[in-house]
């Protein structure tokens, strides 16, 4: 279970993110939803230490505040926005052994970390990516790289930041597919800010929408997803169609 | 999703990796030998007519030397070698950090300024008789108080900028006013010294290796003994900073205090060197491209292969120096400079086109 309780974020002069709190239960994906602006990036990274927040966050009865940057770091998976943007010249391997043996103080990688490194290459079908550097991939192939940087480290909490902005459509569908899995066979908590109402839709288990730093609604994905709501909160008419095998679909119609 | 019985026929990549890093490894050997053949190279020439294999004799046999081959062989020659070798370590290593603190593939050892902070440390003692550490012995205080004005400038902006939460476009800027301002003083400095004092001074700035003693050989050997251990210990987590930047902290590095640690080594290196022969340039840029082009970015064999490289490339550059003009040793700063100039215009072009 992961419990916010008034998380807040300011910089500078400006409450970025007003006190937020949620529950969310683990083997569960919340979709993070809402315009641009709206916070959701920065709630993301509070979560992660990466900016100063305020307020409590507990992950399986365990207090994040209590801990240092590193503890943190091996519970927590984050995936960011702007990873496509590394120009790093590592390959793909290389920067999966990093990732797990970056608190390594000795020269030799751990031979788990060969291990799983390879698996997690077959995991995510990059195997034939292994020693491309990253700087030689596509937007989208760096997408999946960052997925299996953050999943490697076996992380209890998972964070992805716009996981599937370079992304074809189908691979769009297979990587939310396999965070999904991966959060229920491995009983972990998910938080991503996506952009795609139909993504959330077939992928998260709840949703939040945030607007101008505060929540304007939060609870089941198909409860929070409706067309009231989204005119609400995307100023956008649009009309809900539910399939027969109870799916959902979003059509936008016009701008509000 | 592809599942692990669909992959299972593909190259296991584990394999590959560790070709490779057998690879890396004796690469890392080559260039150990290279250096060393250099080294005796060196050791071999200088600008009298000592035939090799008495100067060979004189190092491997000291006992059996004569009084005269010893001193030339132990305490000109060995010291001059010595030196070339810690000194292409040093800026080597101090150069690749500052690449990685600034985040920049063009920044050295001297872009926050320890050359010029280093030259009026300098200037102080041979224009002015005046030092900061005036209690020290004559011969000293030139070295000691270069050491310190270009230890300190870079600390301070380090230390200024980790309070001030600058970014490390701000910290080169930071580095180039001071950088200006210490050049005019040096410029000042110039101005009002007679021709004598001119001259020290020039000739300092040039970098030489030849006035190198016995006591800075050990001064540079304790600080490089002293740093490289801890930045191969630290190797996994320079490359994440390399890799990741700022978002090298999921990783649970404290980036800000990585980045003090490593600055503040790299200036300690830069400024011991600098102090004991001068200004030398190229080295710091040149040598951490070279190890990377052949070892890759992992810091575990990138860092080892950039110590060989500044010490094969200084080295050579002592034996060039010695060797260009019958006679006469050229300053060594002059000769990385003429050699380091077309990699660097290579660096520059190569780069806008892409091919880095």
């Amino acid at each position: 279970m992961l419990n916010v309780n008034e998380l807040s974020v300011r910089i500078g002069r400006v409450d970025i993110l007003k006190p937020v709190s949620f529950e969310l239960t683990t083997g569960q994906s919340l979709a993070l939803l809402g315009r641009n602006g709206a916070g959701k990036s920065t709630l993301v990274k509070g979560l992660a230490g990466l900016v100063k927040a305020k307020g409590d966050i507990q992950l399986e009865g365990v207090s994040l505040n209590d801990m240092t940057q590193k503890e943190r770091s091996r519970i927590i998976g984050y995936v960011a926005q702007d990873f496509s943007s590394s120009n790093v010249r590592l390959s793909v391997f290389e920067l999966l052994l990093l990732a797990q043996n970056s608190q390594n103080m000795q020269l030799r990688a751990s031979p788990e970390s060969l291990v799983l490194a390879q698996e997690m290459l077959n995991m995510l079908g990059l195997a034939h990516l292994s020693e491309r550097m990253l700087n030689e991939m596509s937007g989208g192939q760096r997408q999946m790289v960052a997925l299996a940087l953050a999943l490697i480290r076996k992380p209890r909490l998972l964070l992805l930041d716009e996981p599937t902005s370079a992304l074809d459509l189908a691979n769009q569908l297979q990587l939310l597919q396999t965070v999904r899995d991966y959060t229920q066979e491995q009983n972990i908590t998910t938080l991503m800010v996506l952009h795609d109402l139909n993504l959330a839709h077939r992928f998260a288990d709840q949703t939040m929408i945030l607007e101008s730093g505060k929540v304007s609604a939060f609870g089941d994905t198909h409860e929070v997803l409706t067309a009231e709501q989204i005119a609400n909160s995307y100023g956008v008419h649009c009309e809900v169609f539910i399939g027969s095998d109870g799916s959902r679909s979003i059509h936008p119609l016009s701008a509000i | 999703m592809n599942t692990v019985s669909q992959t299972l026929g593909q190259a296991p990549s584990a394999h590959v990796y560790k070709n490779d890093v057998r690879r890396k490894l004796l690469l890392i050997v080559v260039f150990f030998i290279l250096t060393v053949l250099a080294v005796i190279t060196d050791l071999l020439c200088g600008s009298g007519t000592l035939p090799w294999h008495v100067a060979l004799n004189g190092v491997f046999h000291p006992d059996q030397a004569s009084p005269m081959v010893h001193v030339v062989m132990w305490d000109l020659r060995m010291p001059v070698t010595i030196t070339a070798v810690l000194s292409g370590i040093g800026l080597a290593i101090a150069g690749s950090l500052m690449q990685t603190v600034l985040d920049n593939p063009l920044a050295e050892p001297f872009t926050l300024g320890i050359s010029s902070a280093a030259g009026f440390g300098a200037a102080l003692v041979i224009v002015f008789q005046t030092s900061l550490v005036s209690f020290l012995p004559v011969d000293y205080l030139l070295t000691a108080n270069a050491f310190i004005f270009s230890l300190v400038t870079v600390l301070f902006i380090g230390i200024f900028a980790a309070r001030k939460g600058l970014s490390v476009e701000m910290i080169v800027m930071l580095g180039i006013a001071v950088h200006f301002i210490f050049s005019a003083l040096l410029g000042l400095a110039q101005y009002v010294a007679n021709v004598d004092q001119l001259q020290s001074l020039v000739f300092w700035m040039m970098g030489s290796l030849q006035k190198s003693t016995w006591t800075q050989v050990g001064i540079n050997a304790v600080i490089i003994v002293l740093v490289v251990p801890i930045l191969l210990l630290l190797s996994w987590q320079i490359s994440a900073l390399r890799g990741f930047g700022e978002q090298a902290q999921v990783l649970g590095i404290s980036v800000a205090r990585l980045r003090m640690l490593l600055l503040t080594f790299s200036a300690l290196l830069a400024s011991a060197i600098t102090a004991t022969i001068g200004v030398v340039g190229f080295i710091g840029l040149v040598a951490p491209h070279v190890a990377r082009m052949l070892v890759g970015e992992d810091q575990r064999f990138a860092q080892l292969m950039t110590m060989i490289v500044g010490a094969l490339i200084m080295t050579l550059s002592s034996i060039v120096s010695k060797m260009l003009i019958p006679g006469v040793i050229l300053p060594i700063g002059m000769v990385t400079s003429l050699l380091g100039v077309p990699f660097f215009v290579w660096l520059v072009f190569g780069r806008s086109m892409g091919r880095r």
